[in-house]
C-alpha cells in the first residue's frame, strides 16, 4: 500500500481536513498517475457495489462508445432491432395459452379471496356471536347482596364499589378478606372475586376462581358452571361454554337450568 | 444440438437479427428477466423495455473480433438485463437528485454507453475472481457497505482494524491486477 493510496483512502472516506483535502486535489490536479488511480479506486467503489451503478459521461468520446453507436444506427443494427421487434411480437402473440393460465390463476385468486373473506366472517361472526351472547347473559345484579348477609362492613363497602365499577378496589378488598377467612371459604365473595376479575379483563384469574367455587362443598359450587360458561363464551371458547352448560342442564331444577338451555339452543 | 452449439445458434440468431431464432432467445429468458424486474420494484413494461436494450447491447459488442462469452449464453444475457436494470434504477435516482437537467440523448447512444459500461463492469467482475478468495471475500463485503464489525464477525477476524487493514491490502491487490490488464487502458483512453 503506497503513500498515495492511504491518501486516496482518506479522501474517499471523506476522512480529509479542509486543508488536506485541498492540498491533495491540488496534486491530483498536477499528477496525471494520481489521478488515475483515484479514478480506479472510484471506479472500484461504484462498481463492484451491486445496488450501484458506474454510469458513463453521456457525452464520452471513447472510441468503443462511438462504434457501438455508429453500429447500432447503421443500417445492420437497424435490421437487428427490428428482428428484436418482430420476435418479440410474436413471443408475446403465442403467449394466450399462457394468457389462459394467467386468467386461471386470475381467477383462482379471486376466489380464493373470496373464500378467505367468507373464513373471517364467519370467525368474525362467530366472534361476535359468543361475545355478544356473554353480555347478554351476564346480570352481575343476580348477584347475592353482600350487605345482607354479612354483617362485615368492608365486604358492603366492596360490594358498594363493585356496582360503582370500581372493580379493582374491589377486588383488592374481596382478595384481602378472602386470604384472611382463607379456613372458610366464603362462596359468595369467591362469585365475586370471579366477576370482578372478568370485569377487569382477568379473564383465565376470573376462571380459576370459579373452578375453586366449582370444586369447594358449598351449596353454590353448581352456580360456578354458569360462570364458567360465561367465561368461556367472553373467551369465545364456545366448546368449553358448552361442557360447563351441560352440566346445568343436568339439574332441572338446578341453578340457571331454563337459561343454560336457552343458551344451549342458541350455540348448537 | 448440444448446448454449445445451441447457443451458438442463439448467439448468430441475434448477430444477424434472424426474428424466429431471437423468439427462442424470447422463450427462453424473458421470463427470467420478468420475473427479475418484478422482484425489483419494476413492471412487465420495464422488463419488455430492458430485454429489448440487453439484446441490442449484445448485438452490438458480438459484431467485435474480440467479443466472446465465457459462460452460457443465457446467463450472459440474464446478466446484463440485470445490470441494464441496475443502470435504469440509477439513472432515475439521478434524475431525482439532479438539479441539472440531464441531456436527452438518442437510444443509440445510450445503450452503446451502457455497453461500453457493461464491458468494464464484466472486466472489474474478472479482477475481482484473479485474486485469492480471502481477499475476494472481504472486499465483496466492503464493497457492498457491509459494516467492518459485521465483516470481522462473519470471517472471522479478530477485530474491526484487522479488517481494515486486510481491505486495504487486497483493495491495493485488485488495483494492480486492474491497471496491469491492457483491456483496462483500452477502456480508458480516449
Amino acid at each position: 500500500m503506497t503513500n498515495l493510496e492511504k491518501e486516496i483512502e482518506a479522501y474517499l472516506n471523506g476522512e480529509m481536513t479542509p486543508e488536506e483535502r485541498q492540498r491533495f486535489e491540488n496534486k491530483i490536479h498536477t499528477n496525471p498517475d494520481a489521478k488515475k488511480e483515484l479514478e480506479l479506486y472510484q471506479e472500484m467503489r461504484t462498481i463492484l457495489d451491486d445496488a450501484d451503478w458506474e454510469v458513463t459521461d453521456t457525452s464520452s468520446q471513447h472510441v468503443k462508445v462511438k462504434n457501438y453507436e455508429a453500429f447500432l444506427k447503421s443500417e445492420k443494427g437497424k435490421s437487428i432491432a427490428t428482428g428484436i421487434k418482430s420476435a418479440e411480437n410474436n413471443y408475446f402473440k403465442e403467449r394466450p395459452r399462457n394468457r389462459v393460465r394467467q386468467l386461471i390463476v386470475y381467477v383462482g385468486s379471486i376466489a380464493a379471496v373470496l373464500v378467505i373473506g367468507l373464513f373471517v366472517f364467519l370467525q368474525l361472526s362467530k366472534e361476535v356471536d359468543s361475545k355478544s351472547l356473554y353480555a347478554k347473559h351476564k346480570n352481575w345484579d343476580e348477584l347475592p347482596s353482600l350487605t345482607l348477609r354479612d354483617a362485615n362492613t368492608e365486604l358492603a363497602e366492596a360490594e358498594k364499589l363493585f356496582k360503582q365499577q370500581q372493580y379493582q378496589e374491589a377486588l383488592d378488598i374481596f382478595k384481602k378478606y378472602q386470604t384472611e377467612k382463607s379456613e372458610t371459604l366464603n362462596p359468595q365473595v369467591l362469585l365475586y372475586i370471579g366477576v370482578t376479575q372478568l370485569e377487569l379483563n382477568r379473564n383465565e384469574e376470573a376462571i380459576e376462581s370459579f373452578k375453586i367455587l366449582r370444586n369447594s362443598n358449598t351449596l353454590d359450587a353448581s352456580k360456578a358452571d354458569w360462570y364458567l360458561a360465561l367465561a368461556y363464551l367472553k373467551l369465545k371458547d364456545t366448546e368449553k361454554a358448552k361442557k360447563h352448560l351441560d352440566q346445568l342442564v343436568k339439574t332441572p331444577n338446578g341453578y340457571k337450568y331454563t337459561a343454560a338451555v336457552q343458551l344451549l339452543d342458541v350455540l348448537e | 444440438m448440444n448446448h454449445q452449439e445451441y447457443d451458438n445458434y442463439l448467439l448468430n440468431s441475434l448477430v444477424t437479427g434472424d426474428a424466429s431464432g431471437i423468439k427462442k432467445i424470447y422463450e427462453k429468458i424473458y421470463p427470467k428477466v420478468l420475473g427479475y424486474i418484478y422482484k425489483h420494484q419494476g413492471s412487465e413494461d420495464d422488463a419488455k423495455d430492458i430485454m429489448q436494450k440487453g439484446l441490442l447491447q449484445l448485438a452490438a459488442r458480438a459484431q467485435t473480433k474480440e467479443f466472446t462469452i465465457t459462460s452460457s449464453f443465457e446467463a450472459y444475457l440474464f446478466t446484463t438485463c440485470k445490470n441494464a436494470w441496475r443502470r435504469e434504477s440509477k439513472m432515475s435516482k439521478l434524475r431525482v437528485t439532479n438539479t441539472k437537467t440531464l441531456t436527452l440523448i438518442s437510444e443509440e447512444r445510450e445503450i452503446a454507453l451502457a455497453a461500453y459500461e457493461q464491458e468494464k463492469w464484466e472486466l472489474f467482475q474478472e479482477k475481482m475472481n484473479s485474486i485469492s478468495e480471502n481477499c475476494r471475500k472481504v472486499l465483496k463485503s466492503y464493497f457492498n457497505k457491509i459494516p467492518y464489525a459485521q465483516i470481522a464477525k462473519e470471517l472471522g477476524y479478530a477485530s474491526e482494524n484487522t479488517v481494515r487493514q486486510r481491505i486495504f491490502k487486497c483493495k491495493s491487490k485488485l488495483r494492480e491486477a486492474v491497471q496491469s490488464d491492457l483491456r483496462y487502458k483500452e477502456l480508458k483512453e480516449l
